[in-house]
């Protein structure tokens, strides 16, 4: 855990040094680290989830986890990976629970641009097909680009959120754009 | 499309997203004569603006951290991993085990004492002869009084016991029936006492062993002291057979306590030990036997003689 947390105010302390005071009975030190990875386990839970209530109910769900399996984690290893894993599993867990499948629709905030009334509706209709599109992409694909391009998540950011290596993630996001090439953008220009 | 214009999508989706140096020779001259790899270019970058700009999820709520802490406050507290715990439960059930071994301890791998196999293989005689005998239907009436298997030939010379140095016989070694039981083999031991006593009884006389059918299905381990009065029979040596789970030679032993006894509860041991044997066939032999004897005795009663045909099975 290096750029999340450095980008992020006080963190002076590092997530280790918190989590052995939390598992040491400290709750305002693992109080600190779960508002400092929560924006990066939202986001890896929206990823997975595809809508804002079950992504908090996931990063609330894995947090208290994480509070009670403190007893075994190991303050010699990272926190972020442990943390995240934990995120990832409860993840899995309420996809396989409510039965998420591929045809859930993202749950994104429309944008508000565009000069005019019917560039707004073009550039709604446009960003509708993009959404749709980009649900439909297999989670190995989609995971990445919504934590790179939505969230703005960093290749490191989001390597760590999804537990594989960073040249893994620009390459699922570069075979994700490729995908996403041949069915929006000829489809836009068709 | 060519292998270029492939390689050249894939090297510019790469770089658009933010691998570092130039494209390679081949694939840069490509690109500037392909049209369409350039419009590739273009597409590519117009697609991540529009995933910048278009893809917008919503905001985590700002009170999340609160309310996870204040459900850890409430129901969560950190578990201390104490590997003690996991020891002793480790231990624990390996004591169980061995305690549940030392109660029941597993059958000698040895091989099947003499007399059984004697009454083994007298007993699959028999059946095999009474097949022969009966092409298509059995004649059970014919043995009324057939005895239990004889019991295996015990040598008649005792073996020459060592002697001691001043000239007495050591004691004699321990009987067969004690080194079973010794062994754990109660159910050889069983058999053998049953036939021990059965050799004795024919030695003393056909009258001794007239009551060859003691009528109720004794298990072996479970006879009283007065049963172990009676005359052995082939009940008794169905139900050690069932007991060892030998159902053919216990399906063999009831049928012939059934075709001496008459009794419906032996009957129905035969049939259930022939159907656990797999010969169904014979034990819808047994069945139908049981079933056409109740319903004649009925039907005599009534006068009614077709009905007999009608119960009887095969």
């Amino acid at each position: 855990m290096v750029d999340w947390v450095t980008a992020n105010p006080g963190t002076a302390v590092s997530d280790e040094r918190l989590a052995a005071a939390a598992r040491g009975g400290d709750r305002d030190a693992y109080a600190a680290l779960a508002e400092r990875y929560r924006p990066l386990a939202y986001a890896c839970a929206f990823a997975f989830l595809r809508t804002r209530e079950d992504a908090e109910d996931a990063v609330q769900e894995a947090m208290v986890n994480a509070y009670r399996a403190l007893g075994r984690y190991d303050p010699r290893r990272a926190w972020g990976p442990w943390l995240m894993r934990i995120v990832r599993n409860q993840c899995r867990d309420l996809c396989r629970r409510r039965r998420i499948r591929k045809s859930v629709a993202l749950e994104l905030v429309s944008a508000e641009q565009g000069p005019s009334a019917e560039t707004l509706a073009i550039a709604a209709e446009d960003q509708r097909r993009l959404q749709v599109e980009v649900a439909a992409l297999p989670e190995r694909l989609r995971a990445p680009i919504l934590l790179h391009y939505a969230f703005g998540l960093t290749y490191k950011e989001t390597a760590l959120a999804l537990g594989i290596p960073e040249s893994t993630v620009v390459g699922r996001i570069a075979g994700g754009l490729r995908h996403l090439r041949r069915r929006y953008v000829r489809e836009r220009n068709t | 499309m060519s292998i270029l214009c492939h390689l050249t999508e894939r090297a510019l989706a790469l770089r658009q997203c933010g691998a570092a140096g130039p494209l390679p020779g081949v694939l840069s001259r490509h690109l500037e004569r392909c049209d369409r790899c350039r419009r590739t270019r273009i597409e590519l970058a117009d697609l991540a603006g529009d995933l910048e700009t278009a893809m917008r999820p919503p905001l985590a709520s700002v009170d999340l951290t609160a309310a996870t802490m204040a459900r850890i406050g409430r129901d969560a507290a950190p578990r201390r991993v104490q590997g003690w715990r996991y020891a002793v439960v480790g231990a624990g059930a390996i004591g169980l085990m061995g305690a549940w071994l030392l109660w029941n301890p597993l059958p000698p791998v040895s091989p099947q004492s003499s007399a059984l196999r004697v009454a083994q293989s007298r007993l699959d005689r028999d059946t095999a002869s009474e097949r022969q005998e009966r092409p298509g239907e059995r004649d059970r009436g014919s043995r009324p009084n057939e005895k239990p298997p004889a019991p295996p030939e015990r040598p008649r010379t005792e073996p020459e016991r060592p002697r001691s140095d001043n000239g007495k016989r050591t004691p004699p070694a321990q009987s067969q029936p004690e080194r079973s039981r010794d062994d754990g083999n109660t159910r050889d031991e069983t058999l053998l006492r049953i036939l021990l006593r059965s050799k004795r009884q024919v030695a003393q006389g056909p009258a001794a062993a007239g009551g060859a059918g003691s009528a109720q299905p004794v298990r072996a381990g479970q006879r009283t002291a007065s049963a172990a009065a009676e005359s052995p029979s082939w009940t008794e040596v169905g139900a050690y057979y069932a007991s060892n789970g030998d159902y053919r030679h216990a399906a063999a032993a009831y049928s012939r306590a059934a075709e001496v006894t008459g009794d419906p509860s032996v009957a129905f041991a035969a049939g259930w030990t022939a159907e656990a044997s797999g010969d169904i066939v014979g034990a819808i032999e047994h069945y139908g036997r049981l079933l056409g004897g109740e319903a004649g005795a009925e039907t005599k009663e009534n006068g009614d003689q077709a009905c007999i045909a009608g119960t009887t099975i095969g």
